[in-house]
C-alpha cells in the first residue's frame, strides 16, 4: 500500500461499487477516488477487497457523511474510532466532513441537516472539529452545505462563519461549488458574493455535482442537491471563477443517484481537468 | 435547542404538519436515503414488484423503522419481516422470503474475513471423541429454508433460468457464503440444511449428524462433512 500523500490538484470521481471492476480493468486517467466513509464500515468482503486494490493504483479521499459535526450532542466515540481506523487502513490524502448535523437522541436522521449560524453553534462546531482532529490525528476539511431555508436567529453569514471556523479550529475547507449555487438560488442571494466572502486560501478540495430543479409549495423554484445528473453549466462557470482565484485544486465529480457508466463520469472529470489545465498554463 | 427539536419532529413523524414548508426537502431527503439503502440491499425484491410498488413499501417500512447508526449498510434488517405482514404484497407470497435471502446475501457480502481450515484438522481427534467436536461455521454463512423456490427466483434475476421456467411452489433450502472473494448462493438438500444449521447453532458433530438423519435416513456423513470443508465453510474446531 502506498503511504498517505497529498492528492494531486487534478480531477477525480466518487467511487461506486458498480464501477469496481471497470476501474481495475481500465484504470482511467483520474487524479483520485473519493469514498463515503460509512460505506466502508462493514467488517470485510468485496468492498474492502476492491478498495484495497483501487487504493494501490490511485490516491484516495475519505469523505464522512454521518459524524454530525453540527450536532448538539457530544461526538460519537465509536464513530470517531471507525473513522480513525479507516484513515489508518487506507491512508487517504484528504479527510472531510460536513457543516451539518444528523444524529439525535432517537438515532440517525439520514440527511445533512442545517444549523443556524450563531456564536453558540460556532463554539460547538469548533469544539467538535478540534475533537475530531485530535482523535483521528489529522486535519479535517469542512464542507459548506446546500441550503433550502435560512434561520432567523443566524447572526453570521455562512461564508464568514466558515472563515471563523477555519481560523479557530485550524481545519481545511472543502468548497462544494454546486452547494454554493444551490443555496444562492434557493435563498435568493449571489453565489459570486459568497465566493468573494469565502476564505479561498483554506480550500484544499472542490466538489461538483448535479442539482434537480423542483418547485416548492409556494410555487418558487427550488434546487435540490440531488447528485443525480450532470454538473449544470452555471456551476461550471462558478467553478472556473473559483479555480482562477485559488489555482488548481483536487476536484471531485460527485454522483450518487442515476449512476451512469464509468466512462460518462470520466468525461465529466475531464471537463474539470481541462479547467484545471487552463489555469495551470495561465499561471 | 428549538431548531433541533423542530427538525426532529418534522423528520421523526412524516404525518405532522411542517412549521416551514421548505422543511419538506429534509423530510424527503431522509426518506429518499432510507429507500435508496433498501434498493441497494433488496434489488430482486424491487424487480419482482416494480419500482413504484417497492418505493411505497420501502417508504412505509422506513416511516416506522429508523436507523440507529449512520452506517446505512446495516439498515433494513427487519424489512423482510415487514414485507411478510405488508398487506398490499400478499399477492406475492414468496416476496418476504426472497427479501430474507437477499438480506443473507448482503450480510455475506459485508461479513468479516476468516481463515478456513481443511478436513485434516479433524485428524487430531481420536475417533471416539470426534462426535463431541464442534465445527465453527464461516461468519459469512447464511442458511435459508423456504416453502418457495427462492434460490431459483434469485438466480432468475442473476442470469439463471427465467422465472417462467421455475416451479415457484417447490420448497428450497439455500446456502449463502463467502469463504473466499466471491459469494456462493446454492440450493442444498434439506438434510444438508439441517446438518449445517445445527453446526451454526453450536451443536456437536454428533448432534448435527443426528439432525440430518432425522430429515433423511440416507444422509452421507463423509461426503457432506468433506463438502463443508471443501466449500470453505469451516473456520475452526473446538473439542
Amino acid at each position: 500500500m502506498t503511504s498517505a500523500h497529498s492528492i494531486p490538484p487534478r480531477a477525480g470521481i466518487g467511487l461506486k461499487a458498480e464501477h469496481y471492476r471497470d476501474i481495475l480493468a481500465n484504470t482511467p486517467a483520474l487524479g483520485f477516488f473519493e469514498i463515503h466513509a460509512e460505506n466502508y464500515m462493514g467488517a470485510g468482503g468485496p468492498p474492502h477487497r476492491y478498495l484495497t486494490a483501487i487504493r494501490e493504483r490511485y490516491p484516495l479521499s475519505l469523505h464522512g457523511v454521518g459524524l454530525s459535526i453540527g450536532g448538539n450532542k457530544p461526538l460519537d466515540r465509536d464513530h470517531l474510532a471507525r473513522l480513525k481506523a479507516l484513515n489508518a487502513r487506507y491512508q487517504p490524502g484528504l479527510f472531510s466532513e460536513h457543516l451539518a448535523w444528523s444524529t439525535h437522541d432517537t438515532g440517525y436522521l439520514s440527511d445533512l441537516l442545517p444549523l443556524p449560524y450563531t456564536n453558540a453553534t460556532l463554539n460547538r462546531v469548533c469544539e467538535h472539529i478540534t475533537g475530531t482532529q485530535e482523535f483521528v490525528g489529522r486535519q479535517m476539511l469542512l464542507e459548506n452545505p446546500s441550503s433550502y431555508l435560512s434561520f432567523a436567529e443566524s447572526t453570521w453569514a455562512e461564508a464568514e462563519f466558515i472563515a471563523e471556523i477555519a481560523r479557530r479550529s485550524g481545519c481545511g475547507l472543502l468548497l462544494d461549488v454546486n452547494n454554493v449555487f444551490v443555496s444562492a438560488r434557493n435563498l435568493d442571494t449571489s453565489p459570486e458574493d459568497y465566493i468573494a466572502a469565502y476564505p479561498l486560501a483554506h480550500v484544499q478540495e472542490i466538489h461538483l455535482a448535479g442539482n434537480d430543479a423542483t418547485v416548492d409549495a409556494e410555487g418558487a423554484t427550488l434546487l435540490i442537491d440531488a447528485h443525480g445528473s450532470d454538473v449544470a453549466d452555471p456551476v461550471w462557470d462558478l467553478y472556473a471563477m473559483v479555480i482562477a482565484r485559488t489555482g488548481p485544486r483536487p476536484t471531485l465529480i460527485e454522483r450518487d443517484a442515476n449512476v451512469p457508466p464509468l466512462d460518462a463520469l470520466v468525461v465529466e472529470a475531464m471537463r474539470a481537468q481541462s479547467i484545471l489545465d487552463l489555469r495551470r498554463s495561465a499561471a | 435547542m428549538m431548531f433541533e427539536t423542530a427538525f426532529h419532529r418534522a423528520i421523526g413523524d412524516w404525518s405532522v404538519a411542517l412549521p416551514h414548508q421548505r422543511m419538506s426537502v429534509y423530510r424527503n431527503n431522509v426518506a429518499a436515503a432510507l429507500v435508496a439503502a433498501l434498493q441497494v440491499r433488496f434489488p430482486v425484491t424491487e424487480q419482482l414488484v416494480g419500482a413504484e410498488f417497492f418505493f411505497h413499501m420501502a417508504r412505509s417500512f422506513a416511516e416506522g423503522d429508523r436507523p440507529q447508526s449512520p452506517i446505512l449498510i446495516d439498515y433494513g434488517q427487519r424489512f423482510p419481516d415487514f414485507i411478510r405482514d405488508f398487506a398490499p404484497a400478499a399477492s406475492v407470497p414468496y416476496l418476504a422470503d426472497v427479501a430474507a435471502l437477499e438480506s443473507a446475501w448482503w450480510q455475506a457480502y459485508h461479513a468479516r474475513e476468516a481463515d478456513v481450515i481443511t478436513a485434516t484438522a479433524l485428524n487430531q481427534f481420536a475417533p471416539e471423541v470426534l462426535g463431541d467436536v464442534r465445527l465453527v461455521l464461516h461468519p459469512s454463512a447464511g442458511l435459508m429454508a423456504s416453502p418457495f423456490a427462492v434460490g431459483s427466483i434469485w438466480e432468475a434475476h442473476h442470469g439463471g433460468a427465467p422465472m417462467q421456467e421455475i416451479e415457484i411452489n417447490r420448497p428450497q433450502t439455500v446456502l449463502v457464503a463467502r469463504p473466499a472473494a466471491e459469494i456462493t448462493l446454492r440450493e442444498i438438500s434439506p438434510e444438508s440444511f439441517a446438518f449445517l444449521s445445527a453446526l451454526q447453532q453450536g451443536k456437536t458433530l454428533a448432534e448435527a449428524i443426528e439432525s440430518a438423519f432425522a430429515v433423511h435416513a440416507g444422509f452421507d456423513v463423509a461426503n457432506q462433512l468433506g463438502g463443508a470443508f471443501s466449500l470453505g465453510l469451516i473456520t475452526g474446531l473446538s473439542p
